[in-house]
C-alpha cells in the first residue's frame, strides 16, 4: 500500500490547541516531483499542518509520514533529505558571519554542493563576511532559503520563505526552484499567501479553510472551476467569503 | 520592413523564441500570463492552436522545450507538459522520439499517422507472407519497399 | 528632584516583574531587620545564627548584587550613547543617588557596631563598583587611549585580589596589608571618578577618532566576535578530521554560547569569598546556603538552555539522529558540560583546601568535599529532571522560546 512515490502523507490529521481546532480529519498525498502550494488564511493552519509534518507537534489523531516514515519519529536519513524554512530565522547568533554559519550548517550534512551555495551566495548578493545580526529581515530570509538548499535535499518544505523578500528576489527564488524541480525533480511545499508566486511554480495547490482542506488537486482544474476572470487570488477571496 | 516591426513586437510582449523552422526564417512567439483567470496550459495549448491555424506555424516547426519554456516563463514544467501532451493527443503536435515536440505533418487532418499507418498494415502483411513464401530476405524487401515510396514521392 | 522620580518610575516600569521582586526583598529584609533583629543585631553578626537569618543574608546579597548589577544596566545601556551631556550627567547622578541610598540602607542593615563587617562590607562594595565599571565599560565607549587599557587591568586585577587579602592577611602582615588596602581603594575612587568624567564628557565624534592599544567599542565587539568565529571555524576543522562525536562538539558549541571568560572568575571568586567566609566560625549552614543559591542559579541556567527553542528545532532538523538519539545527545552534552565544568572547579577547591588545611580538622575538611560533590551530583540530577520534563518526547515546537 504505500507507494515509495508518495512522499508526503496526511491521513485523516487532527490537532487542537487546547480547544482550539486548527486541523480536522486533514487527508493529503503529495507525489514525487510535486509543487505544491499551500494556501490559507492566517490562522487556517498551514503552519501547524507543516510542523507536524516535520515532527515538531504532536498530533491528536492521524498520522503524518515523509517518504514513508512516521514524522514524529523521523530517521536520520530522512532528514537528510529535506530541506525546511520557517517563517522566521530566528535560532541563530548574531556574531556568526554568513559564511561561518553556512560551513557550520554543512557539517551536519553528509553532502553538501559548496559550489552552488556560492553562486546562490553571489548571485543574491550576499556577503559572506557580513554578520548575522547586520543583515536586513530579507537578507536572513535568503541566507535560511541557501541554508536549506546547500545539502541538495528531495524534498523542501517552505513556510512562507519569501514574506521578506522584494519582488526582484521572489523571481530569482521562484526561478531557482525551478530549475531545481526541473534538474533534480525535487518535491515541493510551499505555504505562501503571495498567489502570484504560486501560479507560477505550483502545478498543485491544496486550499485549508475551517481547518479542512477544501481543495487540492491541480491549480489548473481549479481554475477551469471558476470564471476565466478570477485568478487566484480571486478564487481564495470568494472560497474564503 | 513589416517583418521587422513585427519581430520587435513580439519580441516586446516578452514571448518566446521558437526555433527556426524547416521551411523558412519566420520566428514565432507565444506568451503567458500565470496571473490570469486561465490554466496556464490552457494558455499554450490555445497559443499554439491559434499560431497554427494563423499560420504561423507550420508543420515540422519545432516547439522550445518543457525545460526552455518552464525557465523562460519561470512557470512549473509540469504544466507546460500537461499543455504539450494535450496537443500531441489533438494531433496538433507530434512527440518525435529524443528530438521533442514538432508541428504535425497533416495537422489539418483528424486522423494521426498512428492510425494512418494502420490502414496499410493489411496491404504490407501481405506482401510479408508473399515474400516469405518465395523465401526472400528481409533487407532486399524492406530496399525494394523503400525505392517505390521514394520513386512515389517524385510523383 | 522630580526628574529623578520620573526616572525612577520610568526604570521601575522598564522592567517590572523583577522591580517588584526586587522592592519585596527590600522591604522583607527591612522588616527582619526591624521587628526581629532589633538595633543591636547586625544582619551579619556572628551570635547565635538561625535559618531565618541565612535566608535574610541571603536575600540582602542577591539584592545588593542585583542593585548594582541594574545600576550599571541603565548606565551602559545602548540609548545612553544618543544623550547629550547634561542627560548624562543627571543619569549619573541618579545612578549615583540611587546607589548611596542603597548603601545607607545596607549599613542600617547590617547595624552600626561591628566594625569588622562594615569594612568588609564597603570592600566588596568597592570590589562591586569596580567590576561593574569594568564590565560596562566593554560596551560604552568611555576609554578609549592605551592608559586607560592598561588602567583596566590593574583595576580587574586589584577588584580579585584585594577583598581576598584583606580577610586573609590581617594579623599577619599588617604593612603590607595596609598598603595594598590603600592602594585598592585610591586605584577605585580613581576608576570611579575616571568613569564619571568620561561618561559626562563623552563626545560622540572624538570616541570613533581616536585609537589605542585598546581596540574601539565596535572593533572590540567585532574582535569578540571574530574570537568565536574562529572558534566555530576549529571545531569545524576538528570535527571534519575526526568526525567521531561530531554531534556532541555541535550540540555544545550550539547550545552554550561561548561566555566571557571573566564571569567564570567572577563565579569562582565568589566561591572563593564563600570559603573564606567561614574560616572563623566553620558556619556549615552558611555554606549550605551559597551551595544551595548556586544549585537554584544552575537550576535557571540549564532549564534556559533547554528552552532555547529554536537552536533545538534547527539541530533536530539537521542532525542524522533519530529522536531518541538525538533527546540523549542533548541529555549528554549537558552532562558533559558539567562534568568539565566540575573538572575545571577542582583546582579552585584544592587551593582553597589546601590554604585552609590548618583551619579545620580532617573531619571537616571531609564534610567541605562531601558537600561540594553532593552539589554536583544534585546538578546532575537536576539536569536529568529538566532534560524529562523539557526535552524528552516533547513537542519541540512548543517548548516556550527563553531568552
Amino acid at each position: 500500500m504505500e507507494n515509495s512515490d508518495v512522499v508526503i502523507r496526511l491521513e485523516k490529521v487532527s490537532k487542537s490547541y487546547g480547544d482550539k481546532q486548527v486541523l480536522k480529519n486533514i487527508d493529503l498525498t503529495i507525489k514525487k516531483g510535486t509543487i505544491m502550494g499551500l494556501v490559507g488564511k492566517n490562522g487556517a493552519g498551514k503552519t501547524t499542518m507543516i510542523k507536524s509534518l516535520l515532527g515538531l507537534l504532536k498530533l491528536d489523531s492521524g498520522k503524518a509520514s515523509l517518504f514513508g516514515e512516521d514524522s514524529w519519529d523521523l530517521p536520520g536519513e530522512v532528514k537528510q533529505k529535506l530541506g525546511y524554512v520557517p517563517q522566521t530565522v530566528n535560532g541563530f547568533d548574531g556574531w556568526m558571519t554568513v559564511d561561518a554559519l553556512l560551513e557550520y550548517t554543512s557539517v551536519f550534512y553528509d553532502k553538501w554542493n559548496k559550489n552552488k551555495v556560492d553562486k546562490l551566495l553571489k548571485d543574491w548578493n550576499i556577503d559572506p563576511k557580513a554578520r548575522f545580526r547586520s543583515l536586513s529581515e530579507g537578507e536572513k530570509q535568503k541566507v535560511a532559503i541557501i541554508m536549506a538548499m546547500g545539502h541538495e535535499p528531495e524534498l523542501y518544505i517552505f513556510d512562507e520563505p519569501v514574506a521578506s523578500l522584494d519582488p526582484v528576489a521572489r523571481r530569482s527564488f521562484i526561478k531557482e526552484l525551478i530549475d531545481l524541480n526541473i534538474d533534480s525533480g525535487t518535491t515541493m511545499l510551499f505555504s505562501t499567501h503571495i498567489t502570484s508566486d504560486l501560479e507560477r511554480i505550483a502545478a498543485d495547490v491544496a486550499l485549508l479553510k475551517d481547518n479542512e482542506i477544501k481543495y487540492v488537486g491541480e491549480l489548473s482544474a481549479l481554475k477551469e472551476k471558476y470564471d476565466q476572470n478570477m485568478n487566484l487570488e480571486d478564487i481564495f477571496i470568494e472560497l474564503n467569503k | 520592413m513589416y517583418y521587422i516591426t513585427d519581430t520587435l513586437m513580439q519580441f516586446a510582449a516578452g514571448g518566446i523564441k521558437i526555433g527556426k523552422s524547416m521551411s523558412d526564417n519566420k520566428e514565432i512567439y507565444f506568451q503567458i500570463q500565470p496571473s490570469s483567470g486561465v490554466p496556464i496550459y490552457k494558455q499554450i495549448v490555445d497559443q499554439v492552436e491559434r499560431l497554427v491555424a494563423g499560420g504561423y506555424l507550420s508543420p515540422g516547426d519545432e516547439l522550445p522545450s518543457v525545460r526552455k519554456v518552464a525557465v523562460h516563463f519561470e512557470v512549473n514544467p509540469m504544466t507546460v507538459s500537461k499543455a504539450y501532451s494535450m496537443l500531441e493527443a489533438s494531433n496538433i503536435v507530434e512527440r518525435r522520439r529524443g528530438m521533442g515536440m514538432f508541428i504535425a505533418s497533416n495537422s489539418d487532418n483528424a486522423k494521426s499517422v498512428k492510425q494512418r499507418i494502420e490502414l496499410i498494415r493489411p496491404s504490407l502483411e501481405e506482401a510479408a507472407s508473399q515474400a516469405k513464401q518465395l523465401g526472400l530476405p528481409n533487407e532486399k524487401v524492406l530496399e525494394l519497399f523503400k525505392k517505390i515510396l521514394e520513386d512515389n514521392d517524385g510523383k | 528632584m522630580k526628574v529623578y522620580m520620573q526616572m525612577f518610575k520610568y526604570n521601575f516600569k522598564l522592567i517590572p516583574k523583577i522591580s517588584i521582586s526586587l522592592l519585596i526583598m527590600m522591604v522583607s529584609v527591612t522588616i527582619y531587620k526591624l521587628f526581629f533583629l532589633g538595633d543591636d543585631i547586625g544582619l551579619f553578626s556572628y551570635n547565635n545564627i538561625t535559618i531565618a537569618q541565612i535566608v535574610f543574608r541571603l536575600i540582602f546579597t542577591i539584592f545588593l548584587i542585583w542593585a548594582y548589577f541594574r545600576t550599571f544596566m541603565i548606565l551602559s545601556g545602548p540609548s545612553v550613547l544618543q544623550m547629550i551631556p547634561e542627560i548624562r550627567k543627571k543619569a549619573i547622578i541618579f545612578a549615583g543617588l540611587n546607589l548611596c541610598l542603597v548603601f545607607i540602607w545596607a549599613v542600617y542593615i547590617l547595624g552600626y557596631n561591628d566594625f569588622q563587617i562594615l569594612f568588609s562590607f564597603i570592600i566588596s562594595s568597592l570590589w562591586m563598583l569596580s567590576t561593574m565599571i569594568t564590565m560596562s565599560s566593554f560596551r560604552v565607549p568611555v576609554y578609549r587611549l592605551n592608559k586607560y587599557w592598561f588602567l583596566k587591568l590593574i583595576f580587574a586585577l586589584f577588584s580579585f585580589v584585594a577583598p581576598i587579602i584583606y580577610i586573609k592577611g590581617t594579623p599577619k602582615h599588617p604593612i603590607m596589608c595596609y598598603i595594598i588596602l590603600s592602594v585598592f581603594f585610591i586605584v577605585i575612587i580613581y576608576q570611579m571618578f575616571n568613569f564619571v568624567t568620561n561618561y559626562i564628557n563623552y563626545r560622540l565624534k572624538d570616541d570613533f577618532t581616536k585609537k589605542g592599544f585598546g581596540l574601539k567599542i565596535n572593533s572590540f565587539q567585532a574582535y569578540f566576535d571574530d574570537a568565536i568565529v574562529k572558534e566555530l571555524n576549529s571545531l569545524i576543522k576538528k570535527i571534519n578530521s575526526n568526525p567521531k562525536n561530531k554531534y556532541i562538539k555541535l550540540f555544545q558549541f550550539s547550545l552554550f554560547e561561548p561566555s566571557p571568560k571573566i564571569l567564570g572568575l567572577i563565579f569562582y571568586a565568589l566561591i572563593v569569598s564563600a570559603l573564606f567566609s567561614i574560616r572563623d566560625k566553620f558556619e556549615i549552614i552558611y555554606f549550605v546556603s551559597f551551595l544551595l543559591f548556586f544549585l537554584l542559579m544552575s537550576f535557571f541556567n540549564y532549564s534556559r538552555i533547554y528552552r532555547k527553542r529554536n537552536k533545538i528545532v534547527y539541530l533536530y532538523l539537521a542532525s542524522k539522529l533519530s529522536r531518541n538519539k538525538f533527546e540523549l545527545t542533548v541529555l549528554s552534552t549537558v552532562f558533559r558540560q558539567v562534568i568539565f565544568g566540575f573538572a575545571c572547579s577542582v583546582p579552585i577547591f584544592t587551593l582553597g583546601l589546601v590554604i585552609y588545611s590548618k583551619y579545620f580538622i580532617t573531619a571537616e575538611l571531609l564534610l567541605i568535599l562531601y558537600l561540594v560533590l553532593s552539589y554536583y551530583i544534585a546538578e546532575l540530577l537536576i539536569i536529568y529532571i529538566l532534560w524529562a520534563f523539557l526535552i524528552k518526547n516533547k513537542d519541540y515546537d512548543t517548548i516556550k522560546q527563553s531568552v
